[in-house]
Formats: structure tokens, sequence, C-alpha cells
């Protein structure tokens, strides 16, 4: 079992590695392929070692060696694989294999095919860290790991100013997040003595609240940068620049859950903390809400996807602030699979349409893209929470934990916004594939994706339509090592009319989605129509004016602070301070060179001082030695002790 | 103190050892108060140049070959050789065949060393390679 | 008449002579083979002294095996000690001279290559240096010392150029002046106790309790000025960057490792059990020696504009940065040292290497000496690949995480605190500050500048053969994956440290 841990780790390294080799090279169909095979055998791996977790209900554990040990520290890098880490490891590695067969066929034409597949398989490997490590260090690792890549991919076309722009802000704001996250490992360590999970947790009960309330506050503020909680939230819609793959895979199906993994993980320490708890819950009710309100308008396909995902990751989080770490879990897991495809169902259509984004401009694509188009509507009822699709039973559940919990604010605004999604969802849908093809307008020919990027697809598709069943199993798993709470309303009356309520609800919406949107009379908006210059829809189209915000209230007054201390401190005190200490040296430095100015004579005679002044220090010391007497006599006459 | 007194036998040694130190430094500073004061005090640029050994590079009377030198390092390798077989002839009886062995092998080695300087052409006139 | 002696073969315990002989043998072998047919290609001389090296090492590890189970092996009239610390450096010794020796296989032929002589005196040297490290008989360690310093006086002028031949005479010198400090300080020693042991000149200074301590500490000065020559401390390191400059690329490299660690090794012996009796007078002297060293040569390092003296001054700070083990005493620190060394080795090994690799028959014009700054200028543009792989060395050296250095400063510092020389810590933490300055500004040279108009682009091509390019492979893997190493090393270290009692 510790072999296929290792097979599962390190076969995206060596992919990574693999097609690093051919960095600076032209374009090979082997950089895509071979890292393509490694994942596939990391998922092999993943899968047995799934079915042995699954049969036996043990955990496998490896110590791979001690990474650092001086003084009281103590690391050793060790490796996890139980019910949670697993389950993490089939969603990333069976996205993560999908997603590089699709890349394949999707990075068909980019000069840096090769330079894409390094990445691609750095991240699965950092996430598979992130993962399967079993204590914070290897956690962070990974965490830092998971971000350089996703800035890196993020940035792919870096010769767009866009993509750079948008890397950076990923990058900055998750940065300004881990160090809150740092800042909570450093609080774990301190309080607990371990940065092992078990140890760590274990230590837990004894510390003070207080104590573990700031623990669990900056553990989550990390967690809030990864998974792009309010108010950190701006760069995962900006980072939908990278290319449409990566979209799918990390800002979508794997690196964005993180942050709720890590809730999830820490499930010991929010356990003792249920203030935090509701906090978490209240921020991701919000967010669910908010993001959806932003998704309602937006004319981006893959920003509406992206605003979806903050909506989803918000629910996840409802569910884990409230205590339902599994339901949180399941969702995540449903959860990637049909946004995955969602994404790689958009990157069909961007490439059909040349990468055009909006999808006023598209229309009734349904007739050339057949096989896209009802993997896009599958996915799309199964985000809206259909039954028997996969989001009905994850996030119907969310909305049961909620409303067993007592939380009837936090349930009603989940239920509002399970309707947003299904009208967001359908709006997209409808616009992209239904009504006039209004895309003539613009002279684009659509074409179909390659087969092969369509049939990778399906197994998310299976996944996407028939995950929801094996929530039962799930259960019985994942509650070996989480809180095993069953969510069940009391009464069966109240549970039917909830859950055909919340049916009919998601129906009405979808219908009033298509009944608005796929009809003919749709046009390209241009900013003249009534409902463009609301208030509301210009709130919306805007973000909540929240970029602008960032700009006016955060960006420009630290870029004006910023230049008064350039051009005050910097200057005048700190660059003086530093170059008057480097000038210091320098002067030192060639003053004193003369000391070595190649002459024989002049060197041994260096050498010679050198053993003089020594000798003549030794004589000294030796004469005070054999005279300490009278020197004390004659010093405590002049008066000294 | 109770190491280095009139008493143990080594205090000759070291006077004397203070006494050459001693002669060394004051004939090193005289030699080199007298040489100031003799010496020609030239300035020309070929004897400022950065190149430090000493004196001006000029046409000497009577130059010696450095095959003398290469003779002489020789010849004290061999002497050095015969000063340490000689307290071991002495001794012969005593060391046994402990002793031949190590005599063989540090003559083995040298013989060596020998062929070696034979076979380079060390030890003709003018010849070296 | 005196009684017949009688020595057993058990009792000299020839396998303590064993690694130091082999060398011998190779080197006598290489004579002889250069005796009976001459003109043979240089490469079989490398693979015969690869050979060697590689048997030598085995019996090192042989030997390790008994010492690690017997602790410390004595031979030959007790005048080998074969203890957990001469092991260790033998091995440090022997690795580091098989990565060197392949560096002699360039494309471009060089004079110093062509004899087999070169070959032979290398592998004098080494085992002059086996036998420095692994005795503690003062009359050995100075045999040892001239054995291998005369070899390498030799190896250095074979370089055939004006700097190398000022190079050598200027080092054979100044060593001749230190081997005139040592034997005075070992006499003195002798003097004081009736042994040129070292163990038992400690004994019976502790017997006596230390009573003549102005006489021991004249002995003990020139030791230091004689160490102090060897390691390059400052007022005693002007040897060094005139030598490393004269010297090959290869050699200085290996000068900046191998002679140094088995001067390491005789100063631990040395200065540690009088460190530890409490003299605190050595304890001042070496805090100042070692200060003085890092920062003096930092700063001179900073104002260098040729990168070979830049690293001569750097190697020389890295010596004063280490000496602080010594100092400090504990077995954590003494171990720091033999890793830091390790971890050295592999560094100095890459960026040596690199500046072998760039070494041009003539130099061009807008270039002061042989590897001045302005020939790595914009080197990013014109030789992407040997440029980051330099840039990784300088990070190196400079001790930026998670490269190899960082780890060896990293132990080091935290031996200090340890041991409870909180302000050296600090001093040497802002050392290594101040070091990161020079050499970041060849990472600027090559990555921010624009390459010289009309500058050679193919310097870092020609010549660099398949054996170069393997050295600075391994060079690079150790100093990217020393990470993975470190601990493994340290544990294995801290044993043998420990056995020997240090």
């Amino acid at each position: 079992m510790e072999l296929l841990l290792y097979v599962a780790l390190f076969s995206p390294l060596v992919g990574s590695l693999f097609a690093s080799l051919f960095g600076a090279s032209k374009k090979n169909i082997i950089a895509g392929i071979v890292p393509s095979l490694l994942l596939f055998t990391s998922l092999v791996a993943s899968s047995i070692l799934l079915a042995f977790v699954l049969s036996t209900g043990q955990h496998v554990k490896v110590e791979m060696m001690t990474w650092m040990a001086t003084g009281d520290l103590y690391i050793p890098f060790g490796f996890l694989v139980d019910q949670v880490s697993v389950t993490m490891m089939m969603v990333v590695t069976i996205v993560s294999t999908i997603v590089h067969v699709y890349s394949i066929g999707y990075m068909d034409h980019d000069k840096s095919f090769n330079r894409f597949f390094a990445w691609l398989s750095a991240f699965v490997f950092s996430m598979m860290v992130l993962v399967m490590s079993d204590n914070f260090a290897g956690l962070f690792i990974g965490w830092e790991g998971v971000g350089l890549c996703s800035w890196a991919l993020i940035g792919f076309w870096y010769h767009k100013e866009s993509a750079t722009w948008a890397a950076n802000e990923a990058f900055i704001m998750n940065r300004i997040a881990d160090l809150g996250m740092l800042i909570g490992i450093f609080l774990v360590y301190w309080n607990t003595g371990a940065l092992q999970y078990a140890e760590a947790f274990a230590a837990m009960p004894g510390l003070e609240h207080a104590t573990l309330v700031w623990m669990g506050i900056f553990l989550f503020i990390g967690a809030m940068g990864k998974s792009a909680q309010f108010p950190l939230h701006t760069w995962l819609a900006d980072a939908m620049e990278g290319p449409t793959p990566v979209s799918a895979l990390i800002h979508a199906a794997t690196m964005v859950t993180a942050g709720v993994y890590l809730v999830v993980r820490a499930n010991p320490l929010y356990d003792l903390i249920p203030s935090v708890g509701i906090f978490i819950a209240s921020l991701g009710a919000f967010v669910a809400l908010f993001a959806a309100s932003m998704a309602l308008v937006n004319r981006d396909m893959k920003r509406i996807i992206a605003y979806s995902t903050l909506s989803q990751l918000g629910y996840m989080f409802v569910a884990a602030g409230l205590g339902a770490y599994w339901v949180a879990l399941f969702h995540l897991m449903a959860h990637a699979f049909f946004k995955a495809l969602l994404f790689l169902g958009a990157g069909n259509v961007m490439h059909a349409m040349h990468d055009e984004l909006d999808p006023f401009k598209m229309g009734g694509l349904k007739k050339v893209m057949k096989g896209t188009f009802i993997m896009m509507t599958l996915a799309s009822v199964a985000l809206a929470g259909i039954f028997p699709f996969a989001g009905f039973f994850s996030k119907d559940l969310i909305l049961e934990v909620g409303f067993v919990e007592h939380h009837y604010i936090i349930y009603s605004v989940l239920l509002f916004t399970a309707g947003l999604t299904a009208f967001y969802s359908f709006r997209l849908v409808a616009l992209i594939f239904h009504g006039e093809e209004r895309y003539k307008i613009f002279g684009v020919h659509p074409h179909e994706a390659y087969k092969f990027m369509l049939i990778a697809m399906s197994p998310l598709l299976l996944l996407a339509v028939t995950a929801g069943a094996l929530k039962m199993t799930y259960f019985e798993m994942v509650t070996a090592v989480l809180p095993a709470t069953e969510y069940h309303v009391h009464s069966a009356a109240t549970y039917w009319i909830m859950t055909i309520g919340t049916q009919l609800f998601v129906i009405a919406a979808i219908a009033f989605a298509y009944k608005k949107y796929a009809n003919s009379s749709v046009k390209v908006p241009d900013g003249t129509s009534a409902i463009e210059n609301r208030l509301c829809y210009k709130v919306l189209w805007n973000q909540y004016y929240i970029p602008y915000f960032y700009e006016e209230y955060f960006v420009k007054p630290y870029r004006e602070l910023s230049s008064v201390f350039w051009r005050y401190v910097d200057m005048k005190v700190v660059d003086a301070t530093v170059d008057g200490i480097a000038n210091i040296l320098y002067t030192t430095g060639e003053k004193t060179r003369v000391m070595q100015n190649g002459n024989l004579s002049t060197m041994l005679r260096w050498m010679v001082v050198g053993l003089v002044v020594l000798l003549s220090l030794a004589v000294v010391f030796g004469l005070a030695v054999r005279h300490s007497d009278e020197i004390s006599l004659f010093l405590s006459g002049l008066g000294v002790k | 103190m109770e190491h280095i007194s009139t008493a143990n036998p080594y205090f000759g040694v070291f006077v004397l050892f203070v006494l050459t130190f001693g002669a060394f430094t004051a004939t090193t500073i005289i030699a080199r108060l007298a040489s100031r004061a003799m010496a020609a005090k030239d300035t020309e640029k070929i004897k400022l140049s950065v190149y430090e050994c000493g004196p001006e590079v000029t046409k000497q009377p009577n130059r010696v070959s450095p095959q003398f030198y290469l003779f002489a390092l020789l010849f004290l390798l061999f002497d050095v050789e015969i000063v340490f077989m000689f307290p071991w002839a002495v001794d012969f009886k005593a060391l046994g065949w402990f002793g031949f062995a190590e005599m063989l092998m540090f003559i083995l080695l040298l013989a060596i060393g020998f062929v070696y300087a034979w076979k380079k052409g060390a030890l003709e006139w003018h010849n070296i390679k | 008449m005196l009684e017949p002696v009688n020595v057993t073969l058990e009792s000299l315990n020839l396998m303590t002579l064993t690694p130091m002989l082999i060398p011998i043998i190779g080197a006598l072998l290489i004579l002889v083979i250069d005796l009976f047919k001459s003109d043979l290609h240089k490469s079989l001389y490398v693979m015969l002294s690869i050979l060697f090296l590689f048997m030598d090492f085995a019996v090192l590890a042989n030997t390790s095996g008994v010492v690690a189970q017997n602790g410390t092996l004595m031979g030959v009239f007790n005048v080998m000690h074969i203890d957990g610390l001469a092991l260790l450096s033998q091995f440090i010794i022997v690795i580091a001279s098989m990565l060197f020796i392949p560096l002699a296989l360039t494309s471009n032929s060089f004079h110093e290559f062509s004899y087999p002589e070169f070959f032979a005196l290398f592998l004098f040297m080494i085992s002059g240096f086996q036998f420095m490290v692994a005795t503690d008989n003062l009359i050995l360690v100075f045999v040892g010392l001239e054995t291998s310093s005369l070899a390498l006086y030799t190896l250095i002028a074979m370089h055939n150029r004006d700097k190398s031949f000022e190079a050598a005479v200027k080092y054979f010198t100044m060593g001749a002046l230190a081997a005139g400090f040592y034997s005075f300080g070992a006499m003195i020693f002798y003097a004081l106790t009736g042994s040129v042991e070292i163990n038992q000149i400690a004994a019976v200074l502790s017997a006596n309790g230390y009573a003549d301590i102005a006489y021991l500490l004249v002995g003990v000065v020139f030791m230091l000025a004689a160490f102090g020559f060897k390691l390059s401390l400052v007022p005693f390191h002007t040897w060094a960057p005139d030598v490393y400059e004269g010297a090959s690329a290869p050699m200085a490299g290996f000068m900046s490792i191998v002679p140094k660690i088995a001067a390491f090794v005789v100063a631990m012996r040395i200065f540690e059990f009088l460190v530890h009796s409490g003299i605190v007078w050595l304890e001042v002297i070496l805090y100042i020696f070692v200060v003085v060293t890092m920062t003096a040569a930092n700063i001179w390092a900073l104002v260098q504009n040729d990168v070979k003296r830049m690293l001569a001054y750097s190697s020389i700070s890295h010596a004063g940065f280490v000496m602080a083990a010594i100092l400090i005493g504990t077995t954590q620190a003494n171990s720091a040292l033999f890793l830091y060394w390790v971890l050295f080795t592999f560094t100095n090994l890459g960026s040596f290497s690199m500046l072998w690799i760039s070494r041009q028959k003539h130099i061009p014009i807008y270039q002061a000496s042989d590897h001045s700054y302005n020939k790595f200028a914009g080197l990013i543009k014109t030789a992407p690949v040997a440029a980051t792989i330099m840039a990784l060395f300088m990070l190196s050296l400079a001790g930026i995480p998670p490269f190899a250095l960082f780890w060896g400063k990293f132990y080091m510092i935290a031996s200090a605190v340890t041991g409870g020389y909180t302000i050296l810590a600090l001093i040497m933490a802002l050392n290594s500050a101040i070091a990161g300055y020079y050499y970041l500004k060849l990472i600027v040279y090559m990555f921010m500048k624009e390459p010289v108009q009309g500058a050679d682009l193919y310097v870092f091509t020609n010549n660099a053969s398949l054996s170069l390019r393997t050295i600075v492979g391994v060079a690079v893997m150790g100093t990217i994956f020393a990470f993975v190493a470190v601990n493994p090393l340290l544990e294995f270290i801290t044993a043998f440290v420990y056995n020997s009692g240090y």
C-alpha cells in the first residue's frame, strides 16, 4: 500500500519533470501524452487505495523521512491516506486526468504546449501533497505549490497584459491569506507543540478557548484566500484569463476547494469553537447569494461559471461551518464533477467561437455542437440540483442541514440562491445553444471539438449524473473519521414539502430563464435597453462596485501612500541608510584592499605581524596570570575593585 | 615552571635557540640597514615595475646553470637516504626482519624515484625533457 | 647491544595504513607507466586516478565499518589514529578529489594535463592529506602537511602561466614560513609535555593543571599562525586571492575544499581540548579570528572585479564561518562543520567548474582578467542554461533556501545558538546577509546587463566536454536536492563525530 501511495503521489511529479524536459523545445505531443498516462497511473493507484480504505477501514500512513530536526523542532515528512484524503485524491486524479486528456486537444495549436503540461502536472503534484500530507507543514508546502502553479497557469499567456495582471492579482490575494494561514499554523505549533494533525488535534481540547478561536480564525483566513471567499473573492473571476482547462481543474474542481478541505481537516478544531463555525456558515451563505447575484447579469461565459463556483463554495462553507463536514466534502466532490464538465464544455464553445466569451453573441449552437450541448445542459441540470442528478443530493442536503440546525435565515438564503443558480445556469445554456444564430453576424463558423475531447469528458458526465447515488456509501465511509451526523427532517410531511417545493422553485427558475433567453428576440445588448439602465442591474454588472471600491479605496490610497513613502521615507531615510552602510562597507573594502597588494614581502610581513600581535597578546595574558596577585593589589591600591 | 628550568636537560638547547633567534634578527636588521645605506638609489622604471623578486634584470657576470640546482637537489635526496641508512645499519641485528623489510621498502621507493629521474634525463647535462 | 625488536604484523595493524598507501601506489604506477610508455592520452591517467581513489574509498568504507564496531583504531606503533573524525574527513577528501579530477578532461587541451606527473602528484597530495587527518602525532601531521603542500605548489605552477608561477612561488614561500611556525609550535608543545601525541599532550597538561600557561600560549600562537595560514584566516589569508587567481579553476576549487578540511580536522584535534579546558585567552582569540575573517573577507569580496577573486574571498569568509565550530566545540557544532563542508564541496565544485568551462585560451580585450565580471554580463541571453546554473550556485553560496548551503548555515547558526554564542550567531547571520550582496552582484550581471559588444558567445559551450557537464550536473543535483539528504547525512556525521569524542 505504501508503494501505491508513493505512486499516486509522485507520478504527477514525474510527468511534470518529463514535460519540462521539453520545456524549451517545440510542441511535442509526447509531452502531453506521458503526463496524462502518468496521471492515469496515479488515478489507478488512488482507486486501489480507495478500495483498500473502503474495504478495511484502515488508514495508510507513511513517514517518508525526517524533514527537519533541530533542537525541539521535529518535523517528519509524512503522508496519510484516510477516508477524507482518499476522497480528495480521487477527485483530484479523476478531474485532472480528464483535463489532461482534454488539454491535449484544447492546447493543440498552442506554442507552449509542453510548458502547459509541465505546469499542469506540477499543479496536480502540489495538490496531492496538500491533500495527502499528515501535517500542517506539508499542507502548507502543497498550499504554496498550488498557489505557484496557479499563478503560472493563469498567466500562462503571459504576453497578454490582462493575463499577467490576473495572475499577479491571484497570487497577491492568496499571499495575504497565506500570511493568515501561516500565523494559524504557528499558533497551532506554539500551543500544541506538534504539526501532525493527529497530535495537534489531540492536544487542542486542553487549550484555552480564546487561543482556539484565534487559531480557527487565522486558519480560516488562509482558507478564505484559496477558496476566494468575500472579501478576497475578486481574483477568482479574473483568474478566468487562464486557459479553460486550467479553470476547470484549478479554479473549479480542485484548488479552490482546498479551503473547504482545510476546514474539514481541522474539524476537531472547529468543533471546539462553534461560534467561528457560525461565522463561517454565515459568510458562506452570504457569498453564495452574493456570487449568484453577480452571475445573473454577467456577459462573460467563463466568469458566469466562475461566479457559480464561488457560490457553490459558499454552500460548502455553510455545511462545513455548521459541522456537517461530510456533507461539505460530498458537495465538494459532486461539484467538482459537474463544474469541471461545465468548464470543459465552455472550453469547447470558446474554441468553436474563436475565443468569443459573450454568450449574447452566440445562440443556436445546439445544431452544430450536439455533444457539448448535451453535456453542458446535463451539467447545468446537475448544478441546479434537479432530481436525480448529483447536485440534488449534495445541495439539497446542505439546505436540509441549515433547516435541521435551525438556521432558518441561512436556509432561506440558500434556497433563494438555489433558484438564482438555476436561473443563471440556464440563462447561459439558453443564450449559447438556443434561439437565433446570432454568431452569424460576426462571421464565425463554429465547429464541434475533437471527438476524443468529448469522450474524455464523458466520465465526468457519468459522475455528474450518478454521483448522488453514492451518498449513503460515501456517508458510511467518510464518517469513520468525520463526525457522523445524519441530517433528517423529522416529519416526513415537512421533508416532502421542502424537497418538492425546492424542486418546483428551481424548475420554475429554469423555465423563466428559457422563456426569457431562448427565444428569437434576444439581441446583443448595446447598453440601451431599459433593464440595462436599472440601478440593480448596474450594481450587479459592476460586481457591487467592489473592484471599483478596491481600486478607489485600497489601491489608489495605497499608491499615494507608497509614493509618499517612496519619495520621503524610502529615498531620504531608508535608501540613504542602506546606501550609507553599503558605502561604508565599500570604502572599508577599498581602503583595506591595499593590504592585498600582491607583493610577496608585504604578504609575509602580514603573516609575521599577525604572529607578533598574537604573541604579544599571549605574553600579556601570561604575565597577567602569573602576576595576578600583584596586579589586583596594584589595582586595589588605585581604588579599582 | 617545573619543566623549563636550568635543571632541564634541554635548557641549553633553549638558550642556544634564543641566542640564534636573536642573532638571526640582528643580522637581518643589520644587513637591511647596511644594504639600504650602501645600495645605489636607482629609480629606473624597470626596477619599480610590479614583479617584485628584487634585483634588476641585468646581465650577471657569472650565471649559474639551473642544472646545478637540480643536481644539488638530487644529491641532497640521496644524501639524506644514506643518513637514514646509517643508524639502520648499526642497529641492524636488533631491528631484525622487520627492519630489513622496512629498509627494502624505503630503498624500493627511492629506486623508483631514481629510475624516474634517470629516465627523464635529469642526470644528463643540458638535456632536461 | 640493543634488545632485538620483535614486531608482529598484527600489532602494526596495517589496515590503518592501507587507505593512504593506495593513492601512493597509484601515483607510482602512473609514474612507472609513463616511464615505459609515454604519450598516452590523459584520459587514461584520469581514469587510473579515479580508479585508485575509488579503491581508497572502498577501503575507507570497510574501515569505517570496523571503527563503527570497535571504536578508534590505532596502528603502526600507535602513530596512526583512525577515529570517526579521520574517516569522515577522508571520505570528504577522497570524494571531493574524485569529483575534481575529471575536470582535467576538457575539450581544449591544457598544458598541465599532458604530464602524467600531474596525476601522480595529485595522488601523492591526497595521501598527504589523508595522513594529516588520520593521526594525532604532530610529526606525522607535519609530514603529511608537507607532502601535500609540496605537491600542491607544483600542481599550481603546472598551469603554465605567469600568474601561476607567481602564485606557486608565493604560496611556497608563505607555506614555508607557516611550516616553520608549525614546527616551532610543535616544539614548544614537546618541550612542555615531552610528547608529540595530542592526547598525551592533553593528558600531561591537564595533569599539571596548565601550570605553564604562558609558554603554552606561545605554542598555541605558533600553531594558530600555521593553521591560520592553511585555513586562510585573516591576517594569514593574503596568499589566498593571488593563488586562487593564478591557479587553474579546478585547482582553485580543490584548494578551497580539500586542504581546508584536512587542516580543520587537525585544528579541531589541537584546539578543542584547549578550548574545553577553559583557556579564556584562546577562546577570545578564536572569537576574534572568526569574526574578523568572516567580516573582512566579505568586505573585500564586495570590491573585487574578478569572479574568481571574489570566490577566493568568499572561500575565506566561509572558512571563517566554519571556524566558529571549533570555537563552539560542541558535538553539534563539529557535526555542523562537516555537514557544511560537504554541502560547500558540491556548491564550490559547481561554481569553479563553471569558471573552468568558461576558461578562454586568450583573454579578449574587454576583459580585465580571466573571469572578470563583464565576461558574465548578459549571460542569460547568450547562454541561458549556463547562466541559470551559475545563478543557482551563487544562490546556494549566499545561503538562500532550499539550496545546499542554506542547510549548512542553518545548522551552524543553530549550533552557535545552542552553544550559547548568541551574539556570534547574530554576527554570522549578518555576514551571510553581506555575502548575499556580492553573490547577487554576479546574478545581476548575468541577468540584467546587456552582453558586451562582440563578446564570444560560445565561451560556455566550447570547453564543455561530457565529463565537465557531468560534474556540473552532479553539483547541480547536490545543490538542489541537498534538502533531501541533509538529515540522513547529519545523522551519519553526528554518529562518527560523537564516536570519536568531539
